[in-house]
């Protein structure tokens, strides 16, 4: 990978890059194998960006179609519902606000659609652009997004103050 | 009062540190080793799997009174385990000291040699191996004794090129179909990765 590619393509994009990874891995190693991989298919499918979408739109893509094969490759894929729905606030202590920890511990709670969804509408994203991402339309992403942050409430309650 | 998720996540990220991504260095590094690794343990019970089969032969012949013959593909098949195992040490030494790049080109070429060596031992001398084999066997059926001993030397050296040449290309062809059958995916695996570093250089 040429450092002009990265730093002209990879570098702006680095942080949803990281915080998509984040919310996907539950070590470091996962996590480090997951950037690596995230940014080595950017490089090798580059050819693919047909401009209709934004570069950072087409990241957030991808990021995901790679965090979700690599978790089904794993085979750690598992039924949120066969989930505790306890948070353990030490669990993954990526981050070095605890807050953040928290609201992550809760994130990986969720379901790996829900969990993108989430990380979409926190950086902001539009309902549209969420939806054009996930491949849902705009008011299901509403009701969807109304849902996971009750839910997030539920298991951050008293957690966070 | 408990503070949303979305001031959470800003806060929480407001400070540059919590996007630490790790450095993409070595990028293949765990691939490679991973690949070699899975190519090395499949070449293994390849290997071993041949030891519970010269067992299983010599108990066959032993069972159908074939004492010689069960001792010769005995010995055939330890020795085939053995020269194996003594092909597989230059991939045991080979480290990835240098540059994953370094490491699966010379990985590959082994394994070329490897490969290109059996077909030579396939072809050649597979056929004098079974010839043998089927001497021991038949050496006391009637048919054989009378082939052997009369005088058409012309007729049975050709009947017995042609088998040669038989078994020489139906040894070849079941090698090649096994080599393609368990290790096909793990070489294109490899190409793909030596190319995907090739690219990376340029």
């Amino acid at each position: 990978m040429s450092n002009d590619f990265y730093k002209q393509s990879i570098i702006p994009c680095e942080g949803i890059i990281v915080k998509i990874c984040r919310a996907y891995t539950d070590t470091q190693e996962d996590f480090e194998d997951y950037f690596q991989e995230v940014c080595l298919q950017i490089w090798k499918s580059k050819n693919n960006f047909r401009r209709q979408s934004t570069w950072s739109t087409w990241v957030y893509r991808l990021t995901l179609n790679v965090c979700l094969t690599l978790l089904k490759k794993k085979k750690k894929v598992q039924h949120v519902s066969d989930l505790p729905v306890v948070i353990d606030e030490n669990e993954n202590a990526f981050f070095s606000n605890e807050s953040l920890n928290i609201l992550y511990a809760a994130i990986k709670k969720l379901s790996e659609i829900d969990r993108a969804v989430i990380l979409l509408y926190l950086e902001e994203k539009s309902y549209k652009e969420i939806a054009e991402i996930t491949g849902a339309t705009a008011n299901n992403i509403g009701v969807r997004i109304n849902r996971i942050k009750e839910r997030l409430k539920k298991l951050l309650d008293g957690k966070i103050n | 009062m408990e503070k949303s998720i979305e001031n959470i996540w800003k806060e929480g990220f407001l400070n540059q540190e919590s996007i630490l991504a790790p450095k993409i260095e070595a990028l293949y590094n765990k691939k490679s080793m991973l690949l070699v690794e899975k190519i090395k343990q499949t070449y293994k019970n390849d290997n071993q799997a041949i030891i519970p089969i010269a067992i299983i032969g010599l108990l066959g012949c032993l069972y159908f009174g074939k004492i010689a013959l069960g001792a010769y593909l005995f010995l055939l098949l330890i020795s085939l385990f053995y020269l194996n195992k003594r092909a597989l040490n230059p991939l045991e030494k080979l480290e990835l000291n240098t540059s994953s790049y370094t490491y699966l080109v010379s990985y590959k070429n082994c394994i070329r040699n490897i490969i290109k060596s059996y077909t030579k031992v396939f072809a050649f001398a597979a056929p004098f191996a079974v010839a043998i084999g089927c001497l021991i066997y038949f050496k006391d059926v009637p048919w054989f004794q009378e082939m052997i001993s009369n005088q058409e030397i012309g007729k049975t050296l050709l009947v017995s090129i042609g088998c040669l040449l038989m078994v020489s290309l139906l040894f070849t062809s079941i090698y090649r179909v096994t080599t393609e059958l368990m290790y096909g995916n793990y070489l294109r695996n490899l190409n793909a990765i030596i190319s995907d570093l090739e690219e990376l250089q340029k």
